[in-house]
């Protein structure tokens, strides 16, 4: 591995605060120059299920988790017996010896034990139990002897508004944990992490990247019924609505969100809606309604492994056929999935552009494994952001048309659109097939021009979608293929195989629908080598590939266990191909 | 405002001759009129069924969308542009059985929107099953052995349900229901007209006569309140054999959108959206 990486994996149950100890920790090695990122791992329960966290620290810029574990910490029996497999050779585990009393010969030979007294520990500063993640942060601090006063830092700003007690505790908690392992451990661990100079980092999650998009495009109205992983979309813009002056319902169920979110976007607001697989079934429909009445709306769909109710807190890459053939009948649509943080808050805001300008659903098709996992990351530019919305009128250009016609034949496809309240605009927006005017109509010539016309726009749409990433040299061996959140393991794994000598070049799709079939085919027809990769079943992507290029790729990676792909998985697989 | 022949679209309805729906659309026509809305400024939301047609009959703005979600979009239409004057027409399947849900949802959140439900007891555009308001024992395409199920009550649901205007009119009592949609169009919040609307082509049983003949005025009783709870939930189940229409219940409270922080100083739509600043949103992130 290139750089110095510290991999800290922290395991309980749910309830035990993993996660928060986690953010709080990362956002400070964050703050001091330091790349994070933190992969969550949740049972789909609020409590006692086991839960876990890993957090890989490095001084290089990562983009995805590492397999690898140097430092274990667990807060219960459970966790250790289930997770001491995973730690490196010369990795260390932090646990509670008093509590879970492990025998040695259930030790593993390669690993140091430290066992730290969570529970003697707070008894001692007459702190609750649930602070053991604190104690457990101060230890790996001891263990990797870092500067905790960062970490002193971090705990105030998250806990001052709970009071001065609780950051009190927290911060005693801290240093006990620090303390402890100073006093009763000769140093050993062998990595060291220097804090950089402090780069002005943000640390965040693919959903709030995703949602500064949104506010920086002027969406200013969502309807949901919360779904994992996309509920955190509806929190971040409900904690928003006043500042930013957006409208945040709770819907009755996804049908409402949908058909609100397009209610609203008929009468001239930016709006969106997010899901998951099951509530995007219920939505369908009102898909399709946008589509055939032409109105704007933008469509957050987060995969989780179905079918069905499947796994509601894991992550997937199976809904991709899905959502580009939702709904019944023939339309055109935009459906990208971004691949990392940084995109999901550049097509957060491209999204409604798109959908303003085309007039049509736009589908972001994320997952619980870019949604949920945090990076840090430079600031996001905001160049080149500007709003455009497309051939909306205003009141002076309405009143020059004489005879308004909200669904007109154009040789774009594209129909000048009023907003109610608007004079001389007066119309029907329609789900039925309709003329010109937006009334009903089944004339077959009739029926022909308008779906002609609706279809005339994907010639505008795929000339204005950016085409698919190449990474890495343009004359490799063999060519990597995978669309959305895979990204940041194809390429960490692609840093491996450089160091392994191997020459592997990389294509990532973040705009799939319309298919960019010809960037793919001159993409992959120079290669001699593909692997497409993917986390499904049945090679939902390498199908599309074959569909719209006509040639098969050479080899598939693919992953359905609820699980995102590690670098490891794609840098094992290739070379086991050459 | 317009006088109900400006409000007359350039495409005529289609209807069965006799429908009950030619009547309903002169009465939202002359409600729209009497209550002094600008065309440009009403949006007719509908869903799927005979009554769905409504927009294209009238000159005001329409959205005609999918099966039973009138309400969702008439909802979000009040809250992106609230100055708008927001009508829901929806049937009785529309409005009682596939978009029930809706219809709970939008009697608590008592937003703005007037909503006339063409409730003819049946099922037309797909030619003659059973509907919720269909009476027991009422033979259909689906129902050849009689309906099972009581009907549904919407009067009553709405009462219990927190809407703060209920009626429900026939369409046969023709003044009384422009003056009762002319009201409910004037009504701050959720308004429910369900009106008698009856299918001459599918519903052999619950005729023009039929519902003469059991019609009777809220107004004429004396004493009756539509400001009293009580009584007006007691109206909406009354078992006499009889259909009381006009007025059941109506209070003031506020509605939904004057509650919602965004909008309280102007429409979701007239606010700037060109150069959003999220420069501190992001150094939040720090």
């Amino acid at each position: 591995m290139p750089g110095q990486d510290i991999c800290v994996k922290i395991s309980g149950e749910a309830g035990q605060g993993i996660n928060i100890a986690a953010q709080a920790l990362a956002k400070a090695f964050t703050r001091k120059g330091l790349y994070v990122f933190l992969l969550t791992d949740n049972p789909n329960s609020i409590k006692l299920e086991p839960a876990w966290c890993s957090l890989r620290i490095s001084e290089e810029r990562i983009l995805s988790q590492s397999h690898e574990v140097d430092i274990l910490v667990v807060l219960n029996r459970d966790s250790l017996l289930r997770r001491q497999q995973e730690v490196n050779i010369g990795g260390f585990i932090l646990y509670d010896q008093e509590a879970v009393k492990l025998e040695d010969k259930d030790k593993r030979a390669e690993a140091g034990y430290i066992s730290i007294p969570f529970d003697r520990l707070l008894k001692e500063l007459n702190a609750p139990p649930l602070l053991r993640n604190t104690v457990a942060i101060g230890a790996v601090l001891g263990l990797i002897d870092y500067d905790i006063k960062v970490m002193e830092a971090m705990l105030e700003e998250q806990f001052s508004r709970k009071g001065e007690q609780v950051v009190r505790q927290n911060n005693g908690a801290l240093n006990a944990g620090f303390s402890y392992l100073k006093e009763n451990f000769k140093p050993g661990f062998n990595k060291k992490l220097k804090a950089n100079t402090p780069a002005g980092r943000m640390f965040l999650t693919g959903n709030e990247a995703f949602c500064c998009g949104a506010l920086k495009a002027g969406c200013k109205f969502i309807a949901a019924y919360p779904m994992t992983p996309s509920s955190a979309i509806l929190h971040y813009l409900a904690a928003k609505e006043q500042g930013y002056g957006i409208v945040v319902k709770q819907a009755e169920d996804e049908i409402a969100g949908m058909n609100m979110a397009v209610g609203a976007g008929f009468a001239g607001a930016r709006a969106m809606t997010c899901t998951s697989g099951g509530g995007f079934a219920l939505m369908s429909e009102a898909l399709g309604m946008a589509a055939q009445s032409e109105t704007p709306v933008v469509a957050v769909m987060g995969q989780r492994p179905g079918p069905s109710t499947g796994q509601p807190t894991h992550t997937s890459q199976a809904d991709l056929r899905f959502v580009i053939h939702a709904s019944q009948g023939e339309f055109p649509r935009i459906v990208i999935a971004p691949g990392d943080a940084e995109e999901c808050f550049r097509e957060g805001f491209n999204a409604f552009n798109l959908a303003e300008k085309f007039q049509l659903p736009v589908i972001v098709l994320t997952d619980k494994y870019l949604v949920e996992s945090y990076s840090s990351w430079e600031g996001f530019s905001l160049a080149g952001l500007n709003i455009e919305r497309g051939k909306l009128l205003n009141q002076a250009e309405l009143d020059k048309v004489s005879d308004y016609k909200r669904y007109a034949f154009s040789e774009d496809g594209i129909s000048p659109r009023a907003l109610p309240g608007m004079k001389g605009g007066i119309h029907v927006a329609t789900s039925y097939e309709h003329d010109e005017y937006g009334f009903y109509q089944e004339d077959p010539a009739g029926v022909v021009k308008a779906a002609d016309k609706r279809f005339a726009k994907l010639k505008l749409i795929e000339a204005a979608l950016p085409q698919p990433k190449i990474y890495g040299p343009d004359d490799a061996e063999i060519t990597l293929i995978a669309w959305g959140s895979s990204k940041g393991p194809v390429l960490e794994a692609m840093k491996m195989l450089a160091q392994a000598k191997k020459r592997v070049n990389f294509l990532h799709l973040v705009y799939i629908w319309p298919f960019p079939g010809e960037a793919v085919r001159q993409a992959i027809q120079k290669a001699k080598v593909t692997l497409g990769i993917e986390g499904n079943k049945s090679g939902q992507m390498f199908g599309l590939i074959r569909e719209h290029t006509g040639t098969k790729l050479t080899h598939s990676l693919l992953k359905y266990d609820g699980q995102p792909f590690y670098p490891i998985d794609i840098y094992n697989k290739v070379k086991e191909l050459f | 405002m317009a006088t109900p022949l400006e409000l007359k679209a350039k495409y005529n309805p289609s209807w069965c001759p006799g429908c009950g729906n030619y009547g309903i659309l002169n009465g939202i026509k002359q409600a729209i009129s009497q209550s002094g809305f600008a065309p440009h400024e009403v949006v007719i939301v509908s869903g799927i069924g005979c009554s769905g047609k409504d927009p294209h009959f009238v000159n005001t703005y329409g959205f005609e969308g999918i099966h039973g979600r009138v309400l969702p979009v008439a909802t979000a239409i009040k809250l992106a542009n609230h100055k708008l004057k927001v009508i829901g027409c929806a049937g009785d399947g529309d409005a009682y059985g596939i978009g029930a849900a809706h219809f709970v949802h939008a009697l608590r959140r008592n937003i703005g929107i007037t909503y006339f439900v063409h409730n003819n007891q049946i099922y037309g555009l797909t030619t003659g099953q059973t509907s919720p308001t269909s009476d027991k024992g009422f033979t259909t395409k689906s129902t050849p052995g009689g309906v099972i199920e009581e009907p549904f009550n919407p009067l009553a649901l709405a009462i219990a349900g927190g809407a703060t205007f209920v009626a429900r009119a026939f369409v046969g009592e023709f003044d009384q229901m422009k003056e009762i949609m002319a009201k409910a169009l004037l009504h701050k919040g959720f308004a429910l007209v369900d009106i008698f609307q009856p299918c001459v082509t599918f519903n052999y049983k619950n005729t023009y006569q039929w519902y003469q003949e059991r019609a009777y005025k809220l107004e004429d009783e004396a004493g009756y309140d539509s400001h009293d709870k009580e009584l007006a939930f007691k109206k909406a189940v009354e078992n006499s054999g009889k259909l009381p229409i006009g007025v059941f219940y109506q209070e003031e409270r506020a509605a939904y959108e004057e509650s919602v922080a965004a909008i309280k100083e102007r429409p979701l739509i007239d606010q700037e959206i060109t150069n959003i600043g999220i420069k501190k949103t992001l150094e939040e992130f720090l």
